[in-house]
């Protein structure tokens, strides 16, 4: 056994076994297109999930928004497969779908509940996700974000598909002082009250440098608000300021990025409360942790003026923290990152690549064990996570060269940021351990097909070189078609997971002296993400 | 580190095998072989998955569903299709109705195993290119 390919399968059967399903993201995206209602966020069953699932795929089928080839390649890895992936890219907010038109009044359809899960993220709908499409509730919630981006109501949604290109829409259009956001947290935590967070000196200096000293509104605060002795504190402006709905509007984008970074875990209600206070300092320390820029302290963003008011400096927070530069596409970008752990790990000693390997299993525990994973129901509102994975793999890309160390390392700052990268990069392990495995199991000879009822059996078996024999019992006349479907499906899905392993072995083959396990995780990770999006580009 | 190195050790060789058992694969490939059998016969997932050493192996079923004496199994069709597209095919004479239908899984059945067996050489063809 010590020397038998036998012995990969049955180690990547473990790995698998140790990374969980994909259950709570399903879950949690079909309670936001209200497919499920959320009044059943937290009890629902699976019999509920499926037929949900069968509901959406349906309506994806007469949307029209994806190619069948596409729909045919994602089935190529299983219907739960093709389920997530469906649902990721309609509920995504980063390179989301774009609609060509509005839906008809009174429609409900995949474009309605499109509609409706966006509105909802940025705190505009109060009424189920499922309802009618209506002027009176839908449309008229587009126009005040089409007022915001000074667009139509159709463009309105789709700006909602983009939240970066939104965001650089609303700082090109707005005067940089609606960037300057007040909000009151009387309760903050002591920690936040902080000796550093009442120095006004930082946070006047950088409002200086993104306004000049000259702007009447600088001046204002400067003369007004900024000052140490409260008594001299203008709280009615603090309070006007608190309430203005377009700061509000742009409190609640913060929150949302924040969300899809990972630094914000709690409820997406435009309450700038401890949480979402606490999310930007963990968000301005985990940038200092980076290294990447010059070190910059919490007060030049963020300060408190008094009587728990503070003022927040979003102008600078999102052109600095936000807003990705970087032009690399998705996969280009994805296979950086690989490239770059993939090499420090080869070039690790073996007690590095050992704390490495422990340390990663540690973060897997934490990835699927963590309270935030379950999709929650909460006064009226859904705890949920951001899935979406372009915005998170251009940032991994700016922190390459530090992932593989952070890991090694633990560190403290960039823990969370981890668990969000990782939770995109375990589930492609999941899928790519699953197809390699697969073809593995092919190509050692181990693969049946198997159809069954009560009145008889078919079972086929292939071999590597082709050969197959095939058992039909007596009974099984009526399964034949049946059958004969199952293994067309199977050799295509062959041919995807033979990829996979061919691909992984032609790095192999060059490293086999120095294999670790986690190298060929990694190796599997990459190669998965390389091949499935050229079978997704196929024309099947 | 103690534990972890042999486990490093058996990943490797593993990969060393696997390797060379795909070498042979050229070789086996020259010829293509598609056999259809039929009989009265049951079995449970558990006599194909769990039943012995070589536990996949169809034919290990076949040979525990004879030496038990469970059934009668009847060859549909064999067919051998040689690299230079020789084909011969074995028919069981006296077709029934219900036997033609079992001969279109064989034909069927000897398509996807063309198609399996492209696929393996594609990725053999791809490992050497």
């Amino acid at each position: 056994m010590i020397d038998s390919p036998d012995y990969i399968v049955e180690q990547l059967a473990r790995e698998k076994a140790s990374l969980p399903s994909d259950r709570q993201e399903i879950q949690q995206h079909l309670i936001e297109l209200g497919y499920i209602s959320l009044l059943k966020a937290n009890v629902v069953t699976e019999n509920e999930i499926l037929v949900a699932q069968d509901h959406f795929l349906a309506d994806v089928r007469s949307s029209g928004y994806f190619q069948a080839s596409e729909l045919e390649a994602f089935q190529l890895q299983g219907k739960r497969y093709l389920v997530r992936r469906l649902l990721r890219e309609v509920t995504d907010i980063d390179e989301g779908l774009c609609l060509d038109q509005l839906p008809r009044e009174g429609t409900v359809n995949l474009a309605s509940r499109i509609i409706h899960y966006r509105l909802d993220l940025f705190g505009l709908w109060s009424h189920a996700i499922d309802v009618k499409y209506s002027r009176i509730n839908s449309l008229s919630q587009l126009q005040i974000i089409g007022e915001y981006a000074q667009v139509s109501p159709l463009e309105a949604i789709n700006q909602l598909a983009d939240i970066e290109g939104f965001t650089r829409r609303l700082l090109a259009l707005y005067k940089e002082e609606q960037f300057i956001l007040t909000f009151h947290s009387p309760n903050a935590d002591r920690s936040i009250h902080s000796e550093e967070l009442n120095r006004r000196t930082a946070f006047k200096n950088q409002l200086k440098e993104d306004f000049g000293d000259k702007s009447d509104f600088f001046i204002f605060l400067r003369k007004e608000v900024l000052k140490s002795r409260e008594k001299k504190i203008d709280f009615n402006f603090l309070e006007k300021e608190r309430l203005n709905p377009f700061k509000n509007f742009v409190v609640r984008l913060i929150q949302i990025h924040q969300w899809q970074d990972g630094f914000y875990s709690g409820l997406l209600d435009s309450d700038m409360g401890d949480l979402t206070l606490k999310s930007f300092l963990d968000a301005i320390q985990f940038y200092n942790q980076s290294r990447e820029r010059d070190f910059i302290k919490a007060h030049r963003i963020i300060i408190h003026v008094g009587k728990g008011y503070f003022l927040f400096n979003a102008l600078f927070f999102l052109q600095e923290y936000m807003l990705e530069d970087d032009p690399s596409s998705l996969d280009a970008s994805q296979s950086k990152v690989l490239d770059v752990i993939t090499h420090n790990l080869s070039e690790a000693d073996d007690p590095t690549q050992v704390a490495f390997q422990e340390n990663l299993e540690q973060l897997k525990s934490e990835v699927y064990e963590s309270p935030d994973s379950a999709p929650k129901e909460r006064n009226g509102l859904l705890q949920r996570i951001y899935y979406g994975i372009k915005r998170i793999v251009r940032k991994a890309l700016r922190f390459a060269k530090r992932i593989f160390k952070w890991i090694l390392e633990k560190a403290k700052k960039a823990w969370r940021f981890l668990k969000k990268l990782f939770t995109h990069l375990f589930e492609d392990l999941r899928n790519g351990i699953v197809a390699f495995a697969d073809g593995l199991k092919f190509l050692l000879g181990k693969r049946i097909i198997q159809s069954s009822s009560h009145e008889g059996s078919i079972v086929s078996a292939f071999k590597m070189d082709g050969d197959s024999n095939h058992l039909v019992s007596l009974g099984a006349v009526p399964l034949i078609s049946e059958h004969v479907q199952q293994v067309n499906y199977s050799v295509n899905a062959m041919s995807f997971a033979l990829s996979i392993v061919g691909g992984v072995l032609k790095i192999v083959l060059h490293i086999v002296n120095a294999l670790s396990w986690p190298m060929l995780l990694f190796t599997i990770i990459k190669v998965y993400k390389k091949i499935s999006e050229s079978f997704k580009k196929l024309e099947l | 580190m103690s534990q972890q190195q042999p486990e490093k050790e058996k990943l490797q060789s593993g990969f060393k095998r696997l390797i060379a058992k795909i070498g042979d694969v050229i070789e086996d490939a020259a010829s293509l072989e598609v056999t259809t059998f039929t009989g009265d016969f049951s079995y449970k997932t558990n006599q194909v998955i769990n039943n012995g050493e070589d536990k996949m192996e169809i034919n290990n079923v076949l040979k525990n569903l004879a030496v038990k004496n469970q059934t009668d199994l009847d060859l549909v069709a064999y067919t051998n299709v040689k690299i230079d597209s020789d084909v011969s095919t074995i028919v069981k004479s006296n077709l029934t109705e219900k036997d033609a239908e079992l001969l279109k899984v064989h034909m069927e059945m000897l398509k996807s195993s063309k198609e399996s067996r492209k696929a393996v050489i594609d990725m053999v063809k791809d490992l050497l290119s």
